[in-house]
């Protein structure tokens, strides 16, 4: 009985702080939050399809998924470019300062792959 | 059986609504608060520092001065957390700045 | 046996004086780099990257920062100079200049050639202190001696008499010296260090946005060449709608990366704007100027 207690305390509590509230429908929304993050740290210095104001310090988002099937490449760019690409990089180290959540970087890997 | 699960079930949306009122005391803030405040202070004593620290701070005393503490709470915790990477950042920097490579080449 | 140990233990020291020698012999060829490498050798590496990613601009041009690589903002900036923003501020900045304090001396005073002319040269490494003085303390330090209290830096008064200073040295190339003092190589030792720090969570150096990405765009803003900027300044923003000094600007970038800034005239800040007026060694002054 204790455990059935806890264990409906617990995914109640879960439900409400909503942990598994984005489980339906998560590659749409993944893509379109992606999108939003994408235009809020990524346009001003790349260009892509959908950028409004894109700068050009940096190479333009193309052909995504063809130049980096895998995941885990890109990932890595995104989260410390200084120790995937190069120590002198210009490009911010989103993941290891914390400028971006892990599953924020999946959702803008998710956009990146439709570009 | 179905009757005490669903008893359990609003006493367990009560506690989960009601967990920030009685979850956090204000004197924790208030050292959270200070605590951040000091680590911020030693990474811009150490030419480091982050403005976005700089907000969660002020936030923080603003929630605590509004009597949310929880958000406080979870702000300083934040921003002392911001404090000690950038503090970290500063002094890596001091021992591993450097030209760029494409100077040399 | 014995003898065959004794031997190899002979082999061992023959072996390790060898090594001592080759480590004398690098470390002696590390000092003679290192003693190579000063300031002057880093101008011509750093000067000769802009010549090389600009080869149609000369130093003047390269001065002319942002507006080089749009046609649309140089035009809006051709007309803002029909009338130039700044020549109030000269204006008020000499008769600021001239006005004599209240025992009866003069700015001139404290300054060689009485103070004309002379701005393309600071900030300036000062044998007394052992320390590096801007012009804007060097004109607070000459108030102090003469019983005035000092002018706020970064805008206002000082700045305006900082601006007329800076018109009498328009087209004077900018002329900074790093004298063969261990204060002075430190100073600009640290100055430089600022420089490549890399500083804000986004972890940009000045270098980023000003050597390699100089030209291109950060959204609609195009980044203008470090050498040359400081041939600028004092200069009007019009998103100031004043004038302000080469460390308000300082502190406005950093800002603009997320980094809390250095304070202005502390010991770093200064450092930093000498580091980076030297290099701008050569270019001739244009200041007061006038930006977006």
């Amino acid at each position: 009985m204790g455990k059935t207690i806890t264990l409906v305390v617990f995914s109640v509590c879960a439900a409400i702080t909503g942990v598994t509230a984005t489980a339906g429908n998560a590659d749409k929304d993944a893509i379109k939050e992606g999108k939003r993050l994408t235009l809020e740290y990524c346009q001003a210095c790349h260009h892509y399809q959908g950028t409004e104001q894109a700068g050009t310090v940096a190479p333009p988002l193309l052909g995504m998924k063809g130049r980096f099937p895998d995941r885990k490449t890109l990932y890595n760019i995104i989260y410390d470019p200084q120790v995937a690409i190069k120590k002198d990089t210009m490009m911010p180290p989103f993941g290891r300062n914390e400028l971006l959540a892990k599953d924020e970087i999946e959702k803008v890997i998710d956009f990146l792959y439709t570009l | 059986m179905m009757k005490k699960l669903q008893r359990l079930f609003l006493i367990s949306v009560v506690m989960c609504l009601s967990m920030p009122v009685w979850a956090v005391d204000e004197q924790q803030v208030q050292q959270t608060i200070e605590a951040a405040k000091s680590a911020f202070n030693k990474a811009v004593a150490e030419q480091g520092g982050w403005m976005s620290t700089k907000k969660l701070l002020k936030d923080a005393e603003l929630s605590a001065a509004k009597g949310d503490q929880q958000k406080a709470l979870e702000l300083a915790n934040q921003a002392k957390h911001e404090a000690e990477l950038s503090y970290a950042q500063s002094t890596t920097q001091k021992q591993k700045w450097s030209e760029p490579a494409y100077l040399d080449q | 046996m014995i003898r065959i140990i004794n031997s190899s233990v002979a082999q061992v020291a023959q072996v390790t004086q060898k090594v001592a020698w080759y480590a004398i012999a690098l470390a002696v060829v590390t000092m003679l780099n290192t003693a190579a490498a000063g300031p002057k050798e880093d101008l011509d590496k750093y000067q000769g990257f802009f010549k090389q990613r600009f080869p149609e601009l000369d130093l003047a041009g390269l001065a002319n920062g942002m507006y080089n690589f749009s046609e649309d903002k140089r035009n809006q900036y051709n007309d803002i100079m029909e009338f130039p923003p700044y020549d109030v501020a000269v204006e008020e900045g000499k008769e600021l200049y001239t006005t004599p304090f209240k025992n009866g001396k003069h700015y001139a005073d404290c300054f060689a050639q009485g103070g004309e002319g002379i701005a393309q040269s600071y900030p300036k490494f000062d044998k007394g202190t052992g320390k590096v003085q801007t012009l804007a303390a060097a004109i607070n330090e000459c108030r102090k001696n003469n019983g005035e209290a000092p002018l706020k830096y970064l805008k206002g008064n000082l700045v305006k008499i900082q601006a007329y200073m800076a018109e009498t040295s328009r087209g004077k190339p900018i002329n900074i010296q790093v004298p063969d003092d261990p204060r002075a190589i430190a100073a600009y030792e640290e100055g430089k260090r600022i420089y490549f720090t890399r500083r804000g969570p986004r972890e940009f150096a000045c270098y980023h946005c000003h050597w390699e990405a100089s030209g291109m765009r950060i959204r609609g803003n195009e980044l203008s060449p470090a050498v040359g900027q400081a041939a600028n300044f004092p200069v009007y923003r019009s998103k100031w709608g004043e004038i302000g000094s080469i460390q308000r600007r300082y502190i406005g970038c950093m800002r603009n990366i997320g980094a809390v800034p250095l304070k202005e005239q502390t010991e770093a800040m200064n450092n930093l704007e000498y580091f980076h007026t030297y290099l701008s060694n050569g270019v001739p002054m244009n200041a007061p100027n006038s930006r977006f």
